[in-house]
């Protein structure tokens, strides 16, 4: 993505006053992280990992209600209606993969969230793509040129997401240790496409179908009856349904890539349901991130058994 | 035998005259059937497809003919561009560029206007509920118009007729 259309696109779902703002410190977009609003609060930028409170005649800019609103149409394109279903997840993907989250009163529903009134805060978290970030790991995960299946474990933040969105495309377009092809991908929190009106965002491979906001148990069911995927890619498996899909995908010969929370292989191994996909060699291959020097980088990478192939990539 | 043809002539068209007054009343009332009919397509897309506002509106222009063609295209192309901080602003713009040429009474004029607060702003129940009730007093409005106009074109006839026999007598 160019850095102008990047700015372009950013710069066009916030208020007026606050592009302006941002507009005048000719920020470079590629360092921009994150933008915050909210109400009566400071502005701030999150940019080169550092905070920067945006100024006005020569003091700190106060957010006010009506910034808050406005942006809140631009996000939505003047459709709240629209963005319901996203809004009741925290956060409204927007063209370019950009996500602004709110926050504000949450409305329930029989007991389920189903949107948020009031918003108070806003934080627009720029979309950056690492490409490369996956090319130490494919030695370790490819076998006779198949792909091998694959769990990557990390704690939040660390850069799990990344990882795969850039295993997904690589394995999709191929490189030097397999051979392009189909990947099926359940993006439940559209993290992984950063889907925007069905279109996604971030660049995933030439042979891959997206299931953009589905649960994942249904969407993996979905793909493999509809799109004959080689690769089923998943973020953040977690309930038992997953698991079951994920099972069902398995006897259905499709390789798995899917992610999981935790810090290393010994935390998941005790969480109840992975002990026994652990136990029953679902994933060949174990991949565990650790965010304690930069994000994404890989602390270990164990084979099936539980033996360390490498450490520190 | 010129006053003959003279007098034919000015009947002719005070008759013509009252015909169309008739036919514009007629018009008049497929005018607003038609936007009737758009603002209900659009409450139905919003409904079913969920979609945001600027991709109805285009959607929407691509299956109607001018000037609700360029009128939905035109809400499209500043929805994208998000230069107004809401949306019935630019619902408001629009319908001034381009429905003034249907010479609405001011009245649906301003009804018409009025749909643009509604849209986008609420959940979908609640919009469907607001919109219903707006579909309801426009229905009013256009059987009200509907009782009126055939009276009124058989009045317009009546006039156009004897106006011309009027102007006949006294010219002869």
């Amino acid at each position: 993505m160019k850095i102008n259309q990047k700015k372009e696109q950013v710069l066009k779902i916030l208020a007026k006053n606050v592009r302006l703002l941002i507009e005048k410190e000719k920020y470079d977009f590629d360092k921009v992280q994150e933008i915050h609003l909210r109400i009566g609060r400071e502005l701030y930028v999150v940019y080169d990992n550092k905070e920067r409170f945006l100024k006005e005649c020569g003091e700190c800019h106060i957010v006010t209600k009506e910034e808050v609103r406005e942006t809140m149409e631009y996000i939505s394109q003047y459709s709240i209606y629209a963005y319901e279903q996203q809004i009741s997840n925290g956060f409204i993907t927007v063209e370019g993969g950009h996500r602004a989250g709110v926050s504000g009163k949450v409305v329930q529903t029989c007991g389920q969230i189903k949107t948020i009134q009031y918003v108070s805060s806003i934080n627009i978290r720029v979309a950056h793509e690492v490409k490369g970030c996956a090319d130490k790991i494919f030695p370790y995960v490819i076998q006779n040129g198949s792909f091998l299946h694959t769990l990557v474990i990390s704690p939040p933040g660390c850069g799990k997401t990344t990882l795969i969105r850039d295993m997904i495309r690589q394995i999709s377009d191929g490189n030097q240790y397999i051979k392009g092809c189909t990947v099926g991908v359940a993006d439940e929190r559209s993290e992984l496409g950063a889907c925007y009106q069905g279109r996604p965002q971030n660049d995933l491979g030439l042979r891959t179908d997206i299931l953009d906001c589905c649960p994942k148990a249904e969407g993996v069911l979905l793909l493999i009856r509809s799109m004959s995927p080689k690769v089923i890619a998943v973020d953040e498996i977690g309930t038992e349904d997953d698991l079951k899909s994920l099972g069902y995908a398995l006897t259905c010969g499709c390789r798995l890539l899917a992610s999981v929370h935790g810090r290393n292989l010994e935390e998941v191994k005790n969480k109840p349901l992975f002990e026994k996909i652990i136990r029953n060699r679902y994933f060949d291959r174990y991949i565990v991130l650790s965010g304690e020097v930069k994000p994404g980088m890989v602390k270990e990478i164990y084979d099936k058994r539980g033996a360390i192939l490498c450490r520190e990539l | 035998m010129q006053r003959i043809i003279g007098s034919v002539l000015i009947i002719s068209a005070t008759t013509m005259a009252g015909i169309m007054y008739g036919n514009n009343l007629k018009e008049y009332v497929k005018k607003l059937l038609d936007i009737r009919q758009i603002l209900q397509m659009i409450q139905g897309e919003m409904s079913y497809t969920t979609a945001p506002l600027g991709n109805i509106f285009y959607d929407l222009s691509r299956k109607v003919r001018e000037p609700y063609k360029s009128w939905l295209k035109s809400i499209s192309n500043e929805t994208e561009k998000r230069e107004e901080d809401r949306f019935e602003k630019i619902w408001s713009k629009c319908t001034d560029r381009y429905l003034q040429t249907l010479y609405l009474k001011k009245e649906h004029y301003l009804k018409i206007k009025e749909y643009g607060i509604y849209l986008g702003q609420m959940d979908k129940t609640s919009f469907e509920k607001t919109s219903n009730t707006y579909m309801e007093q426009m229905d009013y409005e256009i059987q009200k118009l509907r009782g009126e106009i055939d009276a009124k074109r058989k009045i317009g006839n009546c006039i156009g007729v004897m106006s011309g026999i009027f102007i006949v007598v006294i010219l002869l």
